[in-house]
């Protein structure tokens, strides 16, 4: 399994570099408009190229590529952001949204799998009955609705509904309540609809009849059996969920004034804060790549039929 | 399994019962830390006599003068030589100079100033006794504002090591731009032979390389901003990155701040003229959908002002009590027009069987008759109600440079004798239009062009521009008919949109709009000069004569875009001979009045409005209490604002509007009177 590990990382990280590199190259193509405040048609052009040579963007790519990754190997120094926070190590700009979207992203992660999942088994259990439909209408409303609809309609009606702040303030602890159904509301049906699944489709096995066949109770074969089997694929894509809450939810904060990371990156490509872009990537490549590494390793503690070695691996 | 089961759940509740406290346990520390921090300065702030306001409150103020708004806008840039430090910036730190609620030049950081007989040399007296602050209220030391501090931020914006975007602004200033190109090519360069001095500790002097008229107004923006040196200098890299790591001099402290989340702005007891300032506190939320959710909590009463979108427009007129509480918008800085272009690069292709051709274009963008046609052919109104369908004839303008921007003789420079005729008289006039169709078909057919002409028309698809193009191309082919013109629209993204369509010159026909950089109407002739990437009018028949590289007076068309080279372009010659009468304001601004109207004849532009600025805004201020200025940043302050219980509704906007307009004209024609510069 080390080994399966460190060939794993190897890879993750020649993937890493690819992606990092591409990406720095793409942003250099940018138009560079933007460094320039909005002074373009008046500004001089001894001035134009000044600023620009400051950010490094009048180096050849030979020459500023590998001072990138040479300021990332031996300083860890992925710069200053140039436009959404002037001269601040972007680190800084990232870290505490990472934070904030974490606290949010980890509540409602723990909210749709406590629901969620109970909810799928009860389905399951249920199959075609009151609950089994009610709980699909749900799939299907979550599912078919945009989000942006019902997120509006939380804010405005529950707000009122319920005597809630519409909009976030950390000082405020029921100002995290409609953000964080917001959030979780997706996540619950989508957990629910996949556990349903996987169990309907264990309900079928032959071991399953088999099981009911030597005397076991409903219960004893849905959790013993079903719910076991069930868990193995939902097992594997927990990590990359964890770790992707750092990643914020785009609307839900901007609609609630939570200073999460949603959005950033897209924010940072459009304004062309090529630093934080780079820093951004980083992050995201580093959390995918971990993601499924930590989802395969899941996967094998929880089913113990499956391995990483060649003989007799499953994958 | 069970176990791995039991502990995956425990472990995830046990995460986010943290997880769900830590953000509780940061803040608390925060405030802590805060708190303890204004305590440890809380002596200064307590020996201190701070004055308190007036409390003659106008009748219908609010009880608590709380403005609470939203922004969708970061300060990214806390660097306050910066361009980017705009908005509520201007409210932390004050410039030598001011406008006031009338839009007239006041003293602020100068108590008075002088300037030479010659135009070139402004002698300003500095106030005294005004501290440096830090964000909590503490006095930096025993650091109060001095000339030096004016000198300080025209040295590190002169310095090319520090990219300042604002630099080239500073190189009117005798030796400003000698200096910085010495800096920039390694060479030393003595601060000596730079027009800015501080000849007393509370004397500051700017002497220019050419009279500038307009000097105060540009003292108004970031590179007025005094800086401490030593505070500078303490911070090192850390300066100006956030709220902590500037020092204030305004009428409110930014106490806190945390990114995309929220600015608190506190009124600064220590503030020189308190008195004007009533407001005792801005909290400022971040939220990017403020457009949408920010009409309801002004319902709510949790925000102060709101703009109403368009999507909201119709609900909100619909419901007396709601279209009671609002008011449309005033007009904005920028002014929009549309333009015929003379360097057409757009590609040659045929669309739907129309063909467009550069050579066909340029004919008919020469033909002054053609020009004419959709001069009087565009309907004004129909365009701006694709923004404002409920108030679009108060936006219609019917000259290039914007209304209530500047104003010599007591009259406003649109109204000037020039120009009335253009702004006083609806400029859609379709048989004026039909009969300048009618010539110039006769025209262009004679000099061999073919019917129709295709024109090409980008627009940027990131508004609601898509929509005026379809209005006012349809409109024009409508009235015109599309055997005399046919238009191709094409929507281009917002990002670089302005390098992708208007400064490449891929259009022949184009919204364009401008906005002023400085009190002065030769501010709105930069798009028409030589130079700027506009219409390239130097490129129209007869305009200019082109010639080789290195001729002498002959300069370049554009930089990047033109790179042919021009002398004796009509417009610009014409500006510049305008432009050189700088001690008569009414003779001058008479002569600018001139030129704009010589463009309006010739229809090298069709002026609509400040449309950018359309709309409503549902608010509890009132905005003629405002400080009014189109350029500079006194704009943004909250000086002499007050809160008020009701929002103002639109016929007392009406009223009002009309008061402060007969109101500003007096004042102006009472400055100049006195003789006064403003």
């Amino acid at each position: 399994m080390i080994r399966y590990t460190l060939g794993r990382c190897g890879r993750a990280c020649i993937t890493i570099f690819l992606v990092l590199s591409i990406v720095f190259l793409l942003m250099r193509l940018m138009p560079v408009e933007t460094y320039f405040q909005g002074r373009s048609d008046t500004m001089t052009d001894t001035l134009k190229e000044n600023i620009l040579r400051g950010l490094g963007l009048l180096d050849p790519w030979y020459v500023a590529l590998p001072n990138f990754w040479k300021n990332l190997l031996l300083h860890g120094d992925l710069g200053e952001s140039i436009v959404m926070r002037v001269g601040v190590p972007v680190t800084k700009v990232i870290w505490p949204k990472a934070v904030v979207s974490f606290q949010f992203g980890i509540i409602s992660l723990a909210i749709q799998l406590v629901i969620g999942m109970p909810l799928g088994v009860l389905m399951a259990r249920k199959k075609g009955g009151i609950i089994d439909k009610a709980g699909n209408l749900y799939v299907l409303l979550i599912n078919s609705l945009p989000q942006a609809v019902y997120f509006l309609l939380i804010q405005l009606y529950l707000s009122t509904l319920l005597g809630l702040p519409m909009l976030f303030k950390s000082s405020v602890p029921s100002s995290r309540i409609l953000p964080i159904i917001c959030l979780s509301l997706g996540g619950i049906a989508s957990n629910a609809m996949w556990m349903r699944r996987y169990m309907v489709d264990q309900l079928n096995m032959d071991y399953i009849r088999l099981a009911r066949a030597k005397g076991m109770t409903s219960g004893q074969v849905a959790f013993r059996h079903i719910f076991r089997n069930a868990l193995v694929p939902m097992v594997q894509s927990l990590p990359a969920s964890l770790l992707f809450t750092i990643s914020g939810s785009l609307y839900v904060e901007s609609l609630f004034s939570i200073n999460g990371m949603g959005g950033l990156l897209i924010t940072s490509i459009q304004r062309q804060d090529n630093p934080l872009v780079q820093a951004m990537v980083l992050l995201y490549s580093v959390i995918s790549v971990l993601g499924l590494l930590l989802g395969d390793l899941a996967m094998m503690l929880v089913d113990p039929r499956i391995t990483f070695t060649k003989k007799g691996g499953s994958r | 399994m069970k176990k791995w089961i039991a502990l995956l759940l425990t472990a995830m509740m046990m995460l986010s019962c943290l997880a769900g406290c830590g953000g509780d346990n940061n803040a608390a520390n925060n405030n802590n830390a805060s708190q303890g921090e204004a305590n440890n300065s809380g002596e200064q702030n307590g020996e201190n006599n701070a004055t308190t306001p007036d409390d003659g409150k106008p009748e219908g103020a609010a009880e608590e003068q709380v403005v609470k708004l939203l922004y969708t806008s970061e300060i990214s840039d806390w660097n306050p030589l910066h361009p980017s430090a705009g908005g509520t910036w201007a409210n932390w730190i004050d410039t030598l100079v001011e406008y006031d609620n009338y839009g007239l030049c006041q003293p602020c950081l100068a108590e008075s100033w002088t300037r030479s007989e010659d135009g070139l040399t402004w002698t300003f007296k500095v106030r005294e006794g005004v501290r440096w602050q830090q964000y909590d209220g503490s006095f930096y030391g025993d650091e109060y504002v001095k000339a030096e501090d004016w000198v300080t931020s025209a040295k590190w914006i002169l310095d090319p090591v520090n990219t300042a975007r604002t630099a080239d602004l500073l190189f009117d200033i005798v030796g400003a731009e000698d200096y910085y190109l010495a800096l920039e090519a390694g060479q030393t360069a003595d601060w000596e032979t730079v027009g800015i001095k501080a000849i007393s500790e509370y004397e500051i002097q700017y002497t220019l390389t050419e009279p500038c008229p307009w000097f105060l107004s540009r003292l108004t923006y970031n590179w007025g901003y005094p800086t401490s040196a030593k505070f500078m200098e303490e911070m090192g890299a850390s300066f100006g990155t956030d709220n902590t790591t500037i020092l204030y001099c305004g009428a409110f402290l930014c106490t806190e701040w945390e990114p995309q989340s929220y600015t608190l702005n506190e009124r600064n007891p220590e503030y020189w003229d308190i008195e004007d300032i009533h407001i005792e506190r801005i909290e400022e939320t971040y939220n990017a959908e403020a457009d949408v959710v920010g009409p309801e909590l002004l319902l709510r009463g949790d925000v102060t002002s709101a703009e109403i979108p368009g999507s909201q427009i119709d609900e909100w007129m619909s419901d007396p009590a709601k279209a009671a509480c609002i008011r449309p918008n005033r007009p904005g800085t920028y002014n929009y027009w549309f333009l015929f272009n003379f360097m057409p690069t757009y590609e040659e292709k045929t669309v739907d069987g129309y063909t467009l051709n550069h050579e066909q274009w340029l004919k008919a963008a020469n033909n002054l008759n053609f020009r004419k046609a959709l001069y009087y052919g565009v309907d004004r109104v129909k365009v701006i109600k694709i923004y404002d369908p409920y108030n679009a004839e108060a936006f219609v303008c019917g000259s290039i440079t914007k209304p209530d921007f500047c104003a010599a003789g007591g009259a406003d420079y649109i109204y000037s004798e020039p120009l009335k005729p253009y702004t006083t008289v609806d400029q859609f006039q379709p048989d004026e239009a039909v009969k300048y169709r009618d010539l110039a078909k006769a025209e262009l057919e004679a000099a061999g062009v073919t019917l129709p002409i295709v024109a090409y028309m980008p627009y940027n698809t990131g508004g609601s521009d898509g929509d005026m193009a379809v209005v006012v191309t349809q409109q024009l082919e409508a009235l015109l008919g599309t055997d005399f013109i046919k238009f191709i629209i094409e929507g281009y993204p917002d990002t670089d949109y302005l390098n992708n369509c208007r400064r490449s010159g891929n259009y022949s026909f184009q919204l364009c709009y401008w906005g002023p950089d400085y009190a002065d109407p030769l501010t709105y002739t930069d798009p028409f000069r030589l130079g700027q990437a506009y219409a390239y009018l130097w490129r129209a028949d007869g305009a200019a004569t082109q010639v080789e590289e290195g001729t002498p007076g002959a300069r370049k068309g554009r930089n990047g875009w033109d790179e042919t080279w021009w002398i004796h372009h009509d417009y610009t010659d014409m500006v510049e001979e305008a432009a050189k009468e700088v001690i008569d304001m009414e003779k001058r601004y008479n002569d600018l009045a001139e030129c704009e109207a010589w463009l309006l004849e010739n229809a090298y532009a069709i002026p609509v409005g400040p449309i950018g600025s359309c709309g409503y805004t549902a608010s509890y201020l009132n905005p003629f209490e405002s400080q009014f200025a189109p350029f500079g940043l006194s704009d943004a302050r909250y000086k002499y604002q007050w809160v008020y219980e009701d929002a103002m509704d639109s016929e007392t906007y009406l009223e009002q509007l009309e008061v402060w307009e007969q109101e500003r004209a007096a004042r102006i024609a009472a400055a100049q009177e006195a003789g006064i510069d403003y």
